[in-house]
């Protein structure tokens, strides 16, 4: 502490020559007055600003100096006059300061082209519509604000890999707080039941996790897709079908034509779960034991006619394309040419794909349509696989006569030399 | 001691052996064939120049799996792998946004090959293509870019 007023004359002495450079220019600013004393400090949490804020920080790269956010004199040489209420010291900013703060440029669109031309300048007005926003308002001082998921110094690009908004960072930012149960007590569903805390042990064991994290696929969703960001919120009953949608297209408007979507509270999420949805199976669909659907249909009624009568016919177009798949590689082991009849048995799949997005609809007759198409396919393709097989079983056979004649020439052959020897 | 008689006797033999090896192995290997992998199609004629419209996709078998053909508006030729790379279907060219589309969850590329918009989680394959021949009758030919 006996070395701060020493540091800061030297860091308001360079701090002051290049501070009017910083913004304009965007350019990084060289360490303030500010950073070089905080960086001296031996409380981890006075140091670590200054040391985060001269390490990777896109608003230091582009010429923000710590007084743009917390105001104060940098160049003032006493300590309580560079924090002065004059200078505009803000301190640490908290709650609706840090929106306030993190606003005045973020919401400035003439400002924001100058650095970010395509980044969106409504984030504060999202924010105040957020489950977070709102119980900011109330005098919730626990929620989230931007600080919360960006940081505050050390900020990244979220397209930064390092950056806790980066896609496959997004899920941890969100459950340092969402998977707190200590934090979490006291929240409420809009139902009234207590806010779960296990939404990313459940997210982890979905296709989505894995087709982000194993597949690589970085569109795949994580919290802020369905939920959005910086006006985060559960998708309310009516909506969860319109986020699902928002992907699934062809899935929410067959299920727009169905009735389900009239009895459904929570459309998609009725059947598929919301944060643990796994690969969705055929077996999901009938009235067996691992079937969803007679979580409300009982034996014999409509609904579970219509449930036996489209998984039967899809059972039955699986069995049909792996017979004929196993047909078509028998042939081309025998050395027959069934690239048609391979592409053929593509486009069977693909009415097999069709079908299970038309039973989406839950109305067996067009997805009975689609299933007998396929069906024919398979159908032509066995009957010129059974073909290819004849016309194998044919050479073979024309192949065993002419060995046979040769050998027996051989054999006649050899008793001929024979008797002459003899 | 070998006479010159036996000498030419196992000679003459095993020339019958060797013979009946030579005809009889192709044989065997023909009728019971190893598991060969699929062989790999490096380029094939989708047709000649005139078949293709503007503002056009043709699909085109490439080995054993779809290839599409576009002709764009402007009379461009592009080709691209037609499964889609999210499930697998087949794609098809929609000729009122210029896009290529898979009908079984609305995924839609560009005539880059590009995912616009749904569930597709990458790119198609794109292939090349190349006009061969006399002018006004030349073959399109794809090819592995």
């Amino acid at each position: 502490m006996a070395t701060w007023p020493r540091n800061f004359l030297f860091a308001a002495l360079v701090g002051g020559v290049l501070a009017s450079a910083a913004p304009a220019a965007a350019q990084a600013a060289p360490p303030s007055g500010c950073q070089t004393c905080h960086g001296d400090q031996a409380q981890p949490a006075l140091a670590a600003p200054a040391r985060d804020f001269a390490g990777t920080d896109v608003h230091r790269d582009r010429g923000f100096t710590c007084v743009d956010c917390h105001g104060g004199n940098p160049n003032e040489t006493d300590k309580a006059k560079a924090k002065a209420p004059a200078t505009g010291f803000k301190g640490k900013p908290a709650g609706q300061m840090v929106i306030a703060v993190c606003s005045r440029c973020h919401s400035d669109a003439a400002l924001m082209r100058k650095y970010a031309p395509k980044q969106r300048v409504d984030q504060a007005v999202e924010y105040a519509t957020s489950v977070h926003g709102q119980q900011l308002a109330k005098g919730d001082t626990k929620v989230a604000t931007c600080v919360s998921c960006h940081g505050a110094h050390g900020v990244r690009l979220v397209g930064d890999a390092q950056s806790p908004v980066y896609v496959l960072n997004v899920a941890t930012t969100c459950t340092k707080c969402h998977a707190d149960a200590d934090r979490m007590k006291g929240y409420m569903l809009p139902d009234g039941s207590p806010l779960p805390t296990d939404q990313r042990a459940k997210y982890e064991k979905s296709v989505h996790h894995a087709a982000m994290v194993k597949g690589n696929d970085l569109s795949a969703p994580t919290c802020n897709d369905c939920h959005g960001n910086h006006g985060a919120a559960p998708p309310g009953v009516g909506a969860i079908a319109n986020v699902c949608g928002t992907c699934h297209t062809v899935f929410a408007t067959k299920f727009a034509l169905s009735t389900h979507s009239q009895i459904f509270d929570r459309s998609c999420v009725e059947c598929h779960g919301n944060h643990d949805i796994a690969e969705p199976t055929d077996a999901m669909l009938g009235t067996d034991k691992a079937a969803l659907c007679t979580n409300c249909h009982t034996e014999g009624d409509n609904g579970s006619k219509a449930a036996t009568a489209m998984r039967s016919e899809i059972e039955k177009l699986k069995e049909a394309i792996s017979h004929s798949q196993a047909l078509v590689a028998s042939a081309e082991n025998a050395g027959m040419e069934m690239g048609e009849q391979s592409l053929a048995l593509r486009e069977a799949a693909n009415q097999l794909t069709l079908a299970r997005t038309e039973m989406h609809a839950f109305d067996p007759k067009p997805v009975s349509a689609v299933l007998q198409a396929g069906l024919g396919i398979t159908a032509k393709v066995d009957s010129e696989g059974q073909a290819a097989l004849a016309e194998v079983s044919y050479r073979r056979t024309g192949l065993a006569v002419s060995l046979g004649a040769i050998l027996l020439v051989v054999v006649a052959l050899a008793l001929k030399i024979r008797s002459l020897r003899a | 001691m070998v006479t010159r008689r036996n000498f030419l006797d196992r000679l003459l033999a095993l020339g019958f052996v060797s013979t009946a090896v030579s005809i009889l192995y192709p044989v065997w290997r023909y009728i019971i064939p190893p598991a060969a992998a699929e062989p790999a199609t490096d380029s094939v004629i989708a047709g000649k120049i005139a078949e293709f419209k503007p503002n056009t996709g043709a699909l085109v078998k490439f080995g054993t799996k779809p290839a599409i053909l576009v002709r764009t508006s402007d009379g461009q030729f592009k080709a691209f792998n037609a499964v889609c790379t999210h499930l697998e279907c087949t794609v098809q060219y929609k000729a009122e946004t210029s896009q290529i589309w898979c009908a079984c969850h609305n995924g839609l590329y560009d005539l880059s090959g590009s995912v616009v918009s749904g569930p597709p989680p990458r790119p198609l394959e794109v292939f090349k293509v190349n006009l061969r021949g006399e002018p006004g009758q030349e073959d399109v030919v794809i090819s592995r870019a």
